[in-house]
């Protein structure tokens, strides 16, 4: 029964997605190919930033774990904020038009993320003996990520266009940062 | 789907497809991200005389239930040693699939009434051959709230039983129950093949050229202990103190022999046979072993016949009293009863309790009662020194008899009379202290046994050969003695005993649902699919309405941009009525003068009051400015 709720999950997890890309008209542009793009790209974002992590921010678990370093760990979340590039980046790579530009780069940036980070969870986890509402849990959450990307990936390109009034893009730069922290503190 | 198929065919083999999956699912499953594991202990396997004892199998993966609520043999049972009665164990035995037994947080904790419960339990339980594998497991935070939790959801169930709640209540916890899958993945137990009794023998030399012929003076006591579970059995009593007493008389009379002024005249061996609770099997493999030796110069045979005194040592924790256990009453004028007489006044001098109990030896029985028999039914004169009153007492094959609530001073008092009794019957004393400048030392007692008693000393545990604890006691011993380890086997044909291993194994706890639960989870999981598709499906039609919705928004784009921006693909019907031009009048000749002059103008002079309009409607993702198509009007320039 257990490969059978590894089934379970990988439907609450993987279908949303398809929805997204079936049902918004994405299908219709052929932005498949694009998606796997922003893949790509997420995945080296992601290698960058671990490498920043572990060049700047060696573990300071091992030698001080008394006291809370709260500048070093600012710091450290900000290395988050590499995201927001690598989403930049991809955003330009796409032509098109507005909206499909924005659900591509999402949907891509949050297919990768899943599929990098959730599927071999949920292959040592989901198919144990040991039953966790964990996984679930998971699930939804990537399902919510889903969304969370897409309103980045819109909130970026927003940011990005040059005529934008200034006060307005000042509100974007927040909301940008403020969705990164939201992520990290979660 | 036909991209992405397009896309797997033009970039990766197709094979890939098939291989990734198929080495996946033939990867096996491991249990080694259980959430929770515990070591836990095996109970006693062995065969004595023919006869099984003990729990025969070994692995399991079942469900578990409380002591209350198994039913058939597809349930492990898991509760506390308190809780487990002799009537329980018996059924489970013989119907549950399996049981888990936690012990106590703090033995000394129990009263009375409960440990002799439990001892009638151990007795039961080794008395007799069970089938089903029985563990024993240590005290455990996480392990506790298991075990109340299993108890909660059957107290609940007990409820439901006599109060008939509703269906529906019914039904929701047999759907999300939470239940515990309990797994020991464990090798079938088997004998150890060449299983023997390791036997440490220390001597040390009397005065004189003629030494082996002189008396001797055995003193005796077994090292191995038992209990229900070989793993748990560390006989700090039985017989972690005989051994440790042992090891300091060694180290103190091994001072007297080394200097000839003070050497006495006795030999003094020292023998730690294994197997005692086997009824004392290497005493008995010893003696025959000695007696063997046919050859008149052969020193073991010397020494048999020789032997003047054998003193076995068991259990000299428990409290300040001194029991003499002998078969026979001895005789006046020989050595035994010099010794006793002897032992009576230096008790007398501390004022301990001092008692000569007398026991025939029942042969008829399985296991004799005192290691000395072995010796009196070779006519050799034996007796045992104990704290203890009657071999039955539960301490002597107990998992109670561990290192917690000792006191090391009985061990010491004890210790400090046996060395002087013994020193004034070999020196020939018989009023004055002897040992003044060499006498037992307590740091030195204590730290014997507290090592020997750190230690499971079942002898399934110390069958092996080069065992680390034989080889370290055999080490101390010779330390100060002339030593030798000799090795007991049982005999090929008809083995007085086998030993069984897998004394311990790990227990896996998973945490599990019922198998509906999973059926019904999906069921829940479609229903929000449908749900998300459905807002997909609104989402992107309000899309379509806000990109309409935007033109006629405040932020300064007019029904013109809107026209202006439309999309060529979608074809736009606007609702424009025949009065909606008049009203619309008033507002265009505001922003582009009479008839759309000024519109006309700029647009030839390349706008400029237009194209911020034309950007923010690009904005909002609309970027192609396409032609005015409506159905019910048609401007006319």
């Amino acid at each position: 029964m257990t490969l059978y709720h590894f089934g379970n999950c990988i439907a609450l997890i993987y279908l949303p997605y398809y929805f997204v890309y079936k049902y918004s008209s994405l299908s219709e542009y052929g932005a498949f190919w694009k998606c796997i793009q922003a893949g790509v790209i997420y995945a080296i974002t992601q290698l960058c930033k671990m490498l920043v992590l572990a060049t700047f921010f060696p573990d300071s678990n091992i030698t001080g774990t008394i006291g809370f370093d709260i500048i070093g760990e600012f710091l450290k979340c900000n290395v988050d904020l590499m995201d927001l590039i690598g989403l930049y980046v991809v955003l330009c790579g796409i032509p098109g038009r507005g909206h499909i530009k924005i659900l591509t780069a999402g949907l891509g940036w949050a297919g990768a993320e899943i599929l990098l980070t959730r599927f071999l969870l949920l292959w040592v986890g989901a198919r144990g003996a040991e039953f966790d509402w964990k996984y679930i849990q998971k699930c939804l959450e990537s399902n919510v990520n889903v969304i969370n990307h897409i309103t980045t990936a819109a909130l970026i390109w927003m940011w990005s266009r040059f005529d934008s009034k200034k006060n307005y893009s000042q509100y974007i730069t927040d909301l940008d940062y403020d969705s990164v922290l939201n992520t990290i503190f979660k | 789907m036909d991209e992405i198929y397009e896309f797997f065919k033009n970039f990766l083999p197709t094979s890939i497809l098939l291989t990734f999956p198929i080495l996946f699912l033939l990867v096996p499953i491991q249990y080694s991200h259980a959430s929770n594991e515990f070591s836990s202990y095996r109970m006693q396997q062995f065969n004595f005389y023919g006869v099984s004892h003990g729990c025969r199998s070994s692995s399991f993966s079942l469900e578990a239930k409380s002591i209350k609520t198994w039913k058939t043999s597809r349930h492990c049972v898991i509760t506390r040693l308190k809780d487990l009665t002799n009537y329980n164990f018996l059924d489970i035995a013989q119907q549950a699939g399996a049981l888990l037994i936690m012990l106590p947080k703090d033995m000394s904790s129990l009263s009375i009434d409960e440990r002799s419960n439990i001892i009638e339990l151990e007795k039961t339980m080794l008395s007799q051959e069970v089938s089903i594998p029985v563990y024993f497991l240590l005290w455990n935070k996480i392990l506790q709230s298991i075990i109340n939790n299993v108890d909660i959801l059957t107290a609940s169930n007990d409820v439901s039983y006599n109060k008939k709640e509703t269906a529906t209540e019914a039904l929701f916890n047999s759907v999300f129950a939470m239940g515990y899958q309990m797994v020991v993945n464990a090798p079938k137990p088997s004998p150890i093949l060449n299983a023997h009794i390791p036997i440490i023998q220390g001597k040390l030399s009397a005065y004189g050229s003629q030494s082996t012929m002189s008396s001797t003076i055995l003193i005796v006591a077994h090292y191995d202990s038992q209990s229900v579970a070989p793993e748990l059995s560390y006989g700090t009593d039985s017989n972690g103190s005989g051994v440790a007493i042992i090891l300091e008389l060694a180290r103190l009379f091994s001072k007297l022999y080394s200097k000839t002024k003070t050497q006495p005249k006795y030999n003094l061996v020292f023998l730690l046979p294994g197997g005692g609770k086997l009824s004392y099997l290497g005493s008995k493999k010893w003696i025959e072993e000695q007696a063997e030796s046919t050859d008149q110069n052969d020193e073991a045979n010397v020494l048999l016949q020789n032997v003047a005194l054998v003193m076995c040592l068991d259990s000299l924790l428990s409290s300040k009293t001194l029991n003499a256990h002998v078969s026979k009453p001895p005789k006046n004028g020989t050595i035994i009863s010099r010794f006793l007489q002897e032992l009576k006044n230096v008790a007398s001098e501390e004022s301990t309790e001092y008692q000569l109990i007398h026991k025939k030896i029942n042969l008829a029985e399985q296991i004799l009662a005192w290691e000395h028999e072995r010796y009196s039914m070779k006519r050799i004169p034996a007796f045992t020194l104990s704290s203890l009153q009657s071999h039955k007492d539960y301490r002597r094959t107990s998992l109670f008899d561990t290192k917690e609530e000792i006191d090391f001073n009985n061990l010491y008092h004890n210790a400090k009379i046996i060395a002087e009794t013994l020193a004034r019957l070999m020196y020939g004393f018989s009023d004055s202290k002897v040992l003044t400048t060499h006498k037992v030392e307590f740091d030195s007692l204590k730290y014997n046994l507290e090592f020997i008693s750190s230690h499971p000393r079942s002898m399934q545990i110390l069958s092996d050969k080069d065992n680390t604890l034989v080889v370290s006691l055999y080490n101390i011993m010779s330390r100060y003695l002339h030593c030798n380890l000799t090795f007991l086997y049982a005999e090929k044909n008809d083995p007085e005993f086998v030993f069984f291993d897998v004394t311990k194994a790990t227990l896996h706890i998973y945490s599990v649902k019922p198998a509906v639960f999973d059926l019904v989870l999906t069921c829940i999981i479609a229903i929000y699919l449908t749900l998300v598709y459905y807002m997909i499906q609104i989402f992107m039609q309000i899309l379509l309405i806000l990109q309409q919705d935007f033109s006629y928004a405040a932020e300064g784009i007019n029904v013109f941009d809107f026209l202006m921006s439309s999309s060529s693909q979608n074809t736009q019907n606007i609702g424009f009525g025949p009065d909606d031009g008049k009203k619309f009048r008033k507002t265009f000749e505001q922003k582009y003068g009479h008839k759309g002059k000024n519109l006309i103008e700029s647009m030839g002079q390349g706008s400029s009051n237009i194209l911020p309009r034309l950007k923010k409607a690009r904005k909002f993702g609309i970027l192609t400015p396409i032609t005015f198509i409506t159905n019910n009007l048609s401007l006319k320039p």
